[in-house]
């Protein structure tokens, strides 16, 4: 029994051992204070698929960015101001009219942080990891996405010095579209391969019903 | 026994919730399901930045215990998850000496007792000189039942 007019109630088993090692690797200085917050607050407020979607609404509509993209994607990301914690790679894969590409880390759950932030759950999945390099075609299909027989489909296995992000194709009817506005088309399973973007359509109607 | 591997996504994401469109998590970037989450995560990354083992390192020990320990059926993939970092990383800890079975063990007990010291609502402190707590004392002016051990019960919203 507790008494809800004294104490705390302690969080779970788990929670309290995470802030145990914190407070630990504190008092021996390994760590600093505050190192943890700082990190969270990134992955919370400033990294995500919004990103990753300028940079390829970038490469869109600047050739010049596109080619630099694609000899050095590290180098063009950090052009936009993205940038990794640990200096791992970065690399584009383009979509063509011949060839679909799929991300996964097989091993664990890597990820191109600095352009997407946190993975999916069904990323880290050990159903994900091992099913869509196995069976890429059907592991889409999950997603509502069909690839035609006579496309391609690649799949690319991240670790941790290489990570993968899929440029896709810009969607027909886009002529002449800023930036800005060919960013709302991008969507991060588009940037994963388990997705397309948005076609001008779904943006109208995603918009009259926000 | 279940295969992990070979489950449709929607059903390895939440054995409990098969058929409901988890795939459909929306544009944005996911959010931490609980604050211990964000916390191991943001351990992890801060150690390595610090310099006290390479991502190599980790993505190894990462790895070798999502193998050693999968998902089991009674958890979801976001549970499996989060155990598999938080026991990699003091794996790791102590594999490089930075902390050990004691001191975790002795962390984790001056928190409960920093948590059922403070009154609710106001902020935790941390403190390791605090006395075990007498339940029956503490939660209660007047004594009519036999002390009970106290149940941790976890705070934050289940995903």
């Amino acid at each position: 029994m507790t008494d809800e007019h004294h104490g705390t109630e302690p969080p779970s088993e788990a929670a309290l051992r995470i802030k145990a090692m914190e407070q630990v690797l504190i008092e021996k200085g390994l760590l600093e204070a505050g190192a943890v917050d700082t990190i969270v607050d990134i992955f919370e407020h400033q990294l995500g698929p919004k990103n990753g979607a300028r940079v390829v609404a970038r490469a869109w509509s600047d050739e010049a960015y596109h080619q630099r993209l694609m000899t050095d994607a590290t180098a063009a990301i950090l052009e936009l101001g993205y940038s990794g914690f640990d200096g791992e790679y970065m690399v584009v894969c383009e979509n063509t009219a011949e060839v679909h590409n799929v991300t996964v880390c097989t091993l664990c759950s890597c990820y191109p942080w600095p352009t997407l932030g946190l993975p999916p759950m069904w990323y880290k999945t050990a159903a994900y990891r091992s099913r869509v390099v196995i069976e890429p075609r059907e592991v889409l299909k999950e997603f509502g996405l069909t690839i035609a027989d006579d496309v391609e489909v690649r799949v690319w296995d991240s670790n941790n010095e290489l990570r993968y992000l899929v440029l896709p194709m810009r969607p027909a009817g886009t002529d002449g579209w800023s930036e800005e506005q060919l960013a709302k088309l991008v969507t991060r399973d588009s940037m994963i391969g388990t997705g397309l973007p948005l076609t001008p359509e779904q943006l109208a109607a995603q918009e009259a019903s926000a | 026994m279940t295969d992990f591997e070979s489950q449709s996504l929607a059903e390895a994401l939440d054995p409990c919730r098969q058929g409901s469109n988890l795939l459909a998590e929306g544009m944005d970037a996911p959010k931490f399901g609980e604050p211990w989450h964000a916390q191991v995560f943001g351990l992890a990354f801060a150690l390595s930045k610090a310099g006290h083992f390479t991502r190599d390192t980790w993505v190894d020990t990462f790895s070798k215990e999502i193998k050693a320990n999968p998902q089991r059926p009674d958890e979801t993939s976001e549970d499996a998850y989060y155990r598999q970092w938080a026991t990699a990383l003091f794996e790791l800890l102590e594999s490089l000496d930075m902390m050990n079975d004691a001191e975790m063990a002795e962390a984790v007990e001056a928190w409960r007792r920093s948590f059922l010291h403070t009154e609710h609502g106001k902020p935790i402190v941390f403190r390791r000189d605090l006395p075990k707590p007498d339940y029956d004392h503490v939660h209660h002016h007047h004594h009519h039942a036999p002390a009970e051990p106290p149940k941790p019960v976890a705070v934050s919203e289940a995903i």
